[in-house]
């Protein structure tokens, strides 16, 4: 007895060769065009082809000297950076009394702070087009930083609901208990801690504005990045429009990697 | 009482039910199970105890069919399952977390198996009922895992996995998860309900505790080999080496000296004739458990000079434990509350002797 | 000490109620309010009761293609990235270490990435002389460029690749509740590997493959810039059409009211889901 047996099968609960495989089809069909696009970026050539002719940084130099996206550009920064603080700070607020309390119309504050993402931005757009003029205002950046504030809204709520979820709220009570007010606690011992999930949605309503065409179409009078780059690619498509988003990526890249150990090591 | 297996051929009740033979296993050239022999006879409850990392889970992963035995072979009623997968083996988990379906209620969770086996849904209805009583489910049929609490998943991982009338159940540290009295309880629960089944189990723990109450026959694992298997009495009293000893229970360790002649000393005035050992003369360890040990206010036969002082007295509940110094040792000593309450209590710093029958202790040679 | 404990909650919600209602909740009002307006010849919007916009937009078979080609374009797009989805969530929700980060990564990439950059990337694979169509003629599999581009076929590859993340990240988080315990358990107690998909896997993942449909839907009926940069004026999407409506026709009371039958339409489909999976999957809720 005691008998050597065929080499063992592989354990049905790991994935197989024909999985891989998929995956790295998959992998291939979303980063493809991507990297094509960051290719092309760096063409000689002057129109678009693939594969490039010639390695050259002139597209690079001719996006950054065409007004029109270093205008778009700014636009779309300073929309960015507005909007995401407005919905930070919307979406914070909602995000704790959500997850602090249980009152009255609980469920229906909670479903309409996340509808955004549900509806349309087509939709959001043009009301908002049709608002503005009952508000007396005009499309433009503060139009812009506020209609993206409300796309962004429900992001930061998922983020920093996320964050209370994890967190012990007993601290919060030891504040309360030696004296603190509920306002101070929620600065010196809440925020803190939730911090991570803060800035998480702070970037990605950051995100979510930069990149979006379909509420900017209505509110801004094209000034937004993505707007000015798909007129660009509506009159002529050139690498141009490559080169300025590769630079963007590879720009916000390096500020993410020089940002991340500072909020790590705070901790 | 004659029995029948499912296909209806008579059963011999004496025979074998499960037979491990020389199963091995090694995960990326570390040894998990070393040449491990093991026998059941229908109806036999078997703990696998040991520390983490003995190997006693991957054994019992081996005999549900989820890793593959490197060497050796596993059979069931005289049939080798090796090559036989998981899903067809008719040996039922119940799983440290309990592995609930979250997606399923009590009732489909215990008929689960009976849907794989494709019964019909009168004849899994019944089923179930069935498991609901003989396990107190009464009245929790349609709720979901998420709104049970600890104890009452316990019952319905066991239920789920009698459900399918197993020829083997197998526990993966089942009661871990529960908190001091509950597990008690469910234990002897268990235990009683396993025996009027008839129901052939391994259980897996690291808990002395859950072996002695549920175990027919106790196997110490460690490093991957069985070191000794026996009745819990047997395994208890009649450990078959040091470490088996200071495994169950709690032990005292000394280092001595063992003579030519024979002669233990462990401390000064404080030595013995050593029990048969292969073990040579020179430095060694010996190692006696708390509740061996007795303490006298005079010298005693082993114990002739230089007293040891009572440092602490703790009241148990059912027992009494004094710690003493002695030399360079700490001295942990376990008795019955009832023999402290017939004698004057011992005092802090009181002079006292020990006394133990050397058998009791166990030598391993130190080094 | 009650009023104020009472009124807590209100108090941190002031932020995003003084954001949300003028600039979400009043919007909807008003488009709704427009849409049975009337629209003046001369490009002006007259707040006169009428349902003419409704009229026109429910019968004329223009407007109805549109609604049409975007539920069309919408359900094929759903179904193709949750077919391919799928098994690329399972993998990543099983995943760990840094063949995990590596996957994620991968996911996240493109949604951090501006979607006219990969919309560019796209135009120079399908064009008639891009990459695509230059490999098939070497290969010799064709002998003229296939049209893609500026078709329905490029479109719809372009919202794919849009929204492929979208479903892959809930499908998920819903797939990470399937451990290996449970797994086993089921193996345990009989289950192949088909019934462990069917009975175990499936229902616990379907919260999730509704939620990334919802998502790839809404992201589908507000595409401007995929129909436009890649699609054909000849299958008309639903938020070309409103843009156009709405500042090239100046028909706000005709926009109003096809982007309020989007506003009922999404809300129907919100509140069905749930209701279904409330009863599919009561646990979900739990």
């Amino acid at each position: 007895m005691g008998q050597r047996l065929m080499a063992p099968r592989s354990s049905h609960l790991s994935p197989g060769l024909p999985s891989r495989f998929f995956a790295a089809l998959v992998v291939l069909f979303l980063l493809g065009p991507i990297a094509i696009a960051g290719i092309v970026a760096f063409s000689s050539g002057d129109r678009l082809e693939f594969p490039i002719p010639g390695f050259s940084f002139r597209w690079f130099a001719i996006a950054l000297s065409k007004p029109q996206y270093i205008e778009g550009l700014t636009a779309s920064v300073i929309i960015g950076v507005g909007d995401a603080i407005l919905a930070t700070i919307a979406g914070t607020g909602a995000a704790l009394a959500l997850n602090h309390y249980r009152f009255r119309g609980r469920s229906v504050v909670q479903a309409l702070v996340m509808l955004p993402i549900a509806m349309p931005a087509i939709v959001l757009g043009l009301g908002l087009l049709f608002t503005l003029a009952v508000y007396d205002m005009h499309p433009g950046l503060l139009a812009g930083v506020l209609g993206h504030a409300v796309l962004g809204v429900p992001y930061v709520v998922a983020m920093v609901t996320a964050a209370l979820s994890n967190y012990d709220r007993s601290v919060e009570r030891a504040s309360l208990n030696l004296g603190v007010g509920p306002v101070r606690t929620f600065f010196k011992i809440t925020l803190p801690l939730i911090r991570g999930g803060v800035i998480a949605g702070a970037v990605s309503a950051f995100l979510i504005s930069f990149d979006n065409i379909s509420l900017s179409l209505f509110i801004t009078r094209g000034d937004t990045l993505p707007l000015r780059l798909m007129q660009q690619l509506l009159a002529y498509a050139d690498p141009s429009v490559a080169a300025i988003s590769t630079l963007l990526v590879l720009a916000s890249l390096a500020g993410l990697m020089l940002l991340l150990p500072l909020t790590l090591r705070k901790r | 009482m004659a029995v029948f297996d499912r296909s209806g051929a008579r059963v011999d009740e004496a025979a074998p039910e499960l037979v491990l033979d020389n199963i091995c296993k090694s995960f990326d050239g570390h040894v998990a199970v070393d040449r491990c022999d093991l026998v059941l006879k229908r109806g036999e409850i078997v703990a696998l105890l040991g520390a983490s990392g003995c190997g006693k889970s991957t054994l019992l992963n081996m005999i549900a069919g989820f890793e593959d035995p490197d060497y050796g072979t596993i059979s069931l009623h005289g049939e080798v399952i090796n090559a036989i997968p998981p899903y067809r083996r008719n040996v039922a988990m119940v799983f440290q977390h309990y592995a609930m379906f979250p997606h399923l209620t009590v009732a489909d969770n215990i008929g689960y198996g009976l849907t794989a086996r494709r019964l019909s849904r009168a004849e899994i209805a019944a089923r179930v009922d069935e498991m609901v009583a003989l396990l107190q489910l009464g009245g929790l049929e349609k709720r979901y895992p998420a709104q049970l609490s600890g104890g009452q998943r316990q019952r319905v991982a066991v239920a789920r996995a009698l459900a399918v009338r197993p020829d083997m159940l197998l526990l993966d540290e089942a009661f871990s998860a529960l908190d001091r009295n509950l597990r008690e309880d469910m234990q002897l629960e268990l235990s009683l309900l396993l025996r009027r089944l008839k129901v052939t189990t391994v259980l897996v723990t690291h808990d002395q505790r859950e072996a002695f109450a549920l175990a027919d026959r106790i196997a110490i694992m460690e490093r991957g080999r069985i070191a000794q298997i026996g009745t819990p009495e047997d395994v208890y009293r009649k450990p078959g080496s040091s470490s088996v000893l200071r495994f169950l229970g709690t032990t005292n360790r000394f280092t001595g000296d063992l003579s030519d002649s024979g002669e233990v000393s462990i401390a000064p005035g404080l030595s013995f004739a050593a029990p048969v050992t292969g073990i040579g003369a020179g430095a060694v360890l010996v190692d006696i458990r708390a509740e061996d040990i007795g303490v006298s206010r005079q010298p005693t036969a082993l114990h002739r000079t230089a007293p040891a002082q009572v440092v602490l007295r703790t009241f148990l509940g059912s027992q009494e434990r004094i710690v003493l110094k002695l030399d360079t040792y700490q001295v942990v000593i376990d008795r019955p509350a009832q023999v402290a309450l017939h004698q004057e209590p011992l005092a802090i710093g009181q002079q006292v002797y020990l006394e133990f029958d050397p058998a009791s202790c166990r030598l391993s040679a130190a080094g | 000490m009650q009023l104020r404990t009472r009124m807590a909650p209100w108090l941190w919600l002031t932020p995003a109620g003084a954001l949300l209602i003028p600039f979400f909740v009043i919007p909807v009002l008003i488009t709704a309010r427009n849409s049975v307006y009337r629209d003046d010849p001369m490009g002006f919007l007259v707040p006169a009761f009428s349902f003419a916009s409704y009229a026109r937009v429910l019968s004329d078979s223009y407007y109805l293609g549109v609604f049409g080609n975007t539920l069309v374009a919408a359900a094929i797009v759903s179904s193709i990235t949750l077919v391919v989805a799928y098994p690329f969530a399972w993998l990543l929700a099983r995943s760990s270490g840094s063949s995990r980060g590596f996957l994620l990564w991968v996911v996240y990439l493109p949604i951090y990435v501006s979607v006219i950059m990969r919309v560019f990337g796209w135009m120079v694979v399908i064009a008639d002389s891009g990459m695509l169509n230059q490999a098939l003629m070497k290969i010799g599999l064709i002998h003229h460029p296939v049209r893609m581009i500026n078709e329905v076929s490029g479109m719809t590859i372009g919202m794919i690749h849009r929204y492929l993340p979208l479903m892959i990240l809930p499908l998920m988080t819903s797939l990470q509740k399937v451990d290996d315990s449970i797994l086993r358990a089921s193996s345990n107690l009989g289950g192949g590997q088909w019934f462990t998909w069917w009975r175990v896997v499936m229902p616990i993942s379907l919260p999730g493959a509704v939620a990334g449909t919802q998502l790839v839907f809404a992201g589908v009926l507000s595409d401007y810039v995929i129909p436009t940069l890649l699609g054909t004026t000849k299958f008309q999407l639903l938020a070309p059409a409103i843009y156009y409506e709405a500042t090239t026709n100046a028909a706000w009371a005709l926009s109003g009211a096809m982007a309020t039958i989007v506003i009922v339409a999404v809300a129907a489909f919100l509140i069905t889901a749930n209701l279904i999976l409330k009863r599919v999957a009561p646990w979900a809720s739990v």
